[in-house]
């Protein structure tokens, strides 16, 4: 049984207008199993932070989703404010792209750290505190003792991602949601935050979802990848069988869109990301894709598994010089 | 030919935090020399805190800097005043990373377009209709734009209209401070394509700066690499990419994701890029570099020319 699965969801968002109610993510089933990475690709506005919003509960108070979210075999939608609250931060815990505002300026880390540990293991605070300055330790922050008592804008980004990726170890979750957890970051410094990262995956044997919009970063640390597009899932497959052999029209031109050196062109996607309330009928890709025919127009093509393990959502599948 | 030559270039900003605390000096940009040459692309690499916007606004003369000489064709741009400042600034314009932050939102897309050529009076008002909408074709956009305010604009189309600005007078050196940083990945590759078809149309010359090592390697003739308001090495796109001479180009390189999977780096230290506020004495680099020696925590590396490039480390 996977650890977590999701099965059919679409998120909304609320609108008193007359086309009712803006759906931004449509369908979407995926698993994660134990001790996997799961990469989510997709360009902004495809709805990949919008299903982890989903996944852990915290969808905006405008927004709610249709479908199943099962996590270690319990609907999420079945449990109560108080039973997603004891799993949220303890079993399933996120790592947010921004961490400068998702950690709080007016308390210490070491405090931030520990209530995580007080609300979650009923620790005391001393006990609570002594753990946390073992947890800036596992993530490699020099002289944790210290630091503990530092405040969030004593420390230097890449601290703080490092702050935050404690936080969400600090209960040993089975599940982690990390949402661009290396964006705001310097390239040498999103290096050694994602190592350390995959260090404590493999340590704790934790499953991780790797949200980004980086090819480079799930093509180096995910085992399965998922490309989103306009609310829906384009292709998923094995990291290896995407990169070898991608079939979908979209993941072929974000590869080709990722220059590769000098002198070797690049071929972009023409046009733009479409807004969710402006969808082309049929394919969604299909006003931008350059293997486009009629029937792509006309219908949506469904998710089919064309390879053992290898989904795909074009009629062309992968074939007519795609 | 060398259509911009800087030398020693310093800027440091002086920081007071409070009121009794002494002030400190915030050193930006710390004596750097280099070339920009006739229709060539010179790109400026390094992260954040390491001086390569500071650098930008120096050479456009929004900031000035404590010493060095920036020759823009052979003329000292430092000194200039009035009408020679003015038509400086027209051979010499600037993208922004932000699109949406440097467009007026109450502005319609002609009068932001139209606004250098009030200022600088170079058309008579009878032709700016007809040359904005030249300006739009030329960045793939269609003349109804003109008409429109720029939140009707996705990124992608803003920083073509930011493009189109920066060319409306006709300038010989465009200054682009991280233009594809806050755009996606499908339209980066628009945007950079449309910048090198404009660089072969009208012969210009770029300075480029960003941190997206891809993409400098794509675009650039040669590259400099920055790093706590230094140059650290500097040379043609092919050999620094091939061959990185210091350990810190080495890194940078090293460090980004590659889509041909494994991943090749091992960083276990936990160093931090260091502030500008407190530089390390010695190499500014020596407490991150697996290299290091005993002259580095003491004695600032040199540049020194190395098989046609320049590098400052004490490695070479």
């Amino acid at each position: 049984m996977a650890l977590l699965s999701v099965e059919n969801v679409s998120v909304f968002f609320k609108r008193h207008l007359a086309g009712g109610d803006l759906q931004v993510v449509n369908s979407i089933s995926f698993d994660v199993e134990a001790a996997e990475i799961l990469g989510v690709v997709g360009e902004s506005g495809c709805g990949k932070s919008v299903t982890a919003a989903a996944v852990m509960g915290i969808l905006p108070q405008n927004a709610y989703y249709k479908g199943d979210i099962l996590f270690e075999g319990q609907r999420l939608s079945t449990l109560s404010a108080e039973g997603l609250r004891a799993l949220r931060g303890n079993r399933i815990s996120m790592i947010f792209q921004e961490p400068m505002t998702s950690l709080n300026p007016v308390l210490t880390v070491g405090y931030q750290i520990a209530e995580v540990l007080m609300v979650h293991k009923g620790m005391s605070k001393a006990e609570a505190m002594a753990r946390a300055a073992e947890l800036l330790a596992d993530v490699k922050i020099p002289s944790p003792t210290l630091r503990i008592k530092d405040y969030p804008h004593q420390m230097s980004g890449g601290m703080r991602q490092r702050v935050m990726i404690a936080m969400a170890i600090a209960c040993n979750p089975a599940l982690v949601l990390a949402d661009e957890p290396t964006t705001a970051l310097d390239v040498t410094i999103a290096a050694q935050v994602l190592s350390l990262l995959r260090g404590i995956q493999e340590k704790f044997n934790m499953s991780m979802v790797l949200i980004t919009h980086d090819l480079g970063l799930v093509a180096e640390n995910a085992q399965r990848i998922a490309i989103m597009y306009a609310g829906r899932l384009m292709e998923s497959a094995e990291t290896a069988s995407l990169f070898k052999r991608p079939r979908h029209p979209y993941t072929v031109g974000l590869l080709n869109s990722i220059p590769k050196g000098r002198h070797i062109p690049l071929v972009p996607i023409p046009g733009f990301v479409p807004k969710p309330d402006n969808l082309p009928p049929g394919c969604k890709f299909s006003d931008r894709c350059s293997h486009v025919v009629k029937r792509c127009k006309e219908a949506e093509p469904p998710l089919i598994e064309i390879e053992k393990g290898h989904f795909n959502r074009c009629i062309l599948n992968g074939g007519d010089g795609v | 030919m060398n259509l911009m030559e800087v030398r020693g270039l310093r800027k440091y900003f002086q920081m007071s935090s409070g009121f009794l605390s002494k002030p400190h000096q915030v050193r930006a940009v710390d004596g750097v020399d280099f070339t920009i040459e006739q229709n060539k692309v010179f790109s400026i690499v390094g992260e954040s805190g390491s001086g390569k916007s500071t650098v930008a606004r120096l050479l456009l003369r929004l900031i000035e800097p404590q010493e060095g000489d920036v020759l823009f064709k052979g003329t000292n741009v430092l000194g200039l005043k009035g009408e020679a400042l003015k038509a400086y600034r027209r051979s010499v314009q600037i993208i922004f990373q932000d699109p949406f932050a440097s467009l007026n939102p109450r502005m319609k897309i002609f009068n932001a377009l139209c606004e250098p050529l009030k200022i600088h009076k170079t058309v008579p008002k009878s032709q700016f209709r007809q040359r904005v909408s030249e300006m739009l074709q030329r960045v793939g956009l269609t003349e109804d734009v003109m008409s429109r305010y720029p939140h009707e604009f996705s990124g992608g189309q803003r920083q073509r209209i930011c493009i189109a600005r920066a060319l409306m007078l006709g300038p010989e050196l465009v200054v682009a401070d991280e233009p594809l940083s806050s755009l996606d990945v499908s339209i980066q590759a628009q945007i950079l394509n449309l910048l090198i078809r404009i660089k072969g149309e009208i012969g210009l010359s770029f300075l480029f700066i960003s941190h997206d090592l891809n993409v400098v390697q794509y675009f650039s003739d040669s590259i400099a690499v920055m790093y706590l308001g230094k140059i650290v090495e500097s040379g043609q796109t092919e050999q620094l990419f091939e061959n990185p001479l210091h350990p810190y180009t080495q890194m940078l390189i090293e460090s980004v994701p590659k889509i041909t999977g494994v991943s090749h780096h091992s960083h276990d230290t936990a160093a931090d890029t260091p502030s500008p506020i407190e530089i390390p004495p010695g190499c500014p680099f020596h407490p991150r570099c697996a290299k290091r020696l005993a002259a580095c925590s003491s004695s600032v590396p040199e540049l020194i020319e190395r098989n046609g490039r320049v590098v400052a480390c004490h490695l070479y």
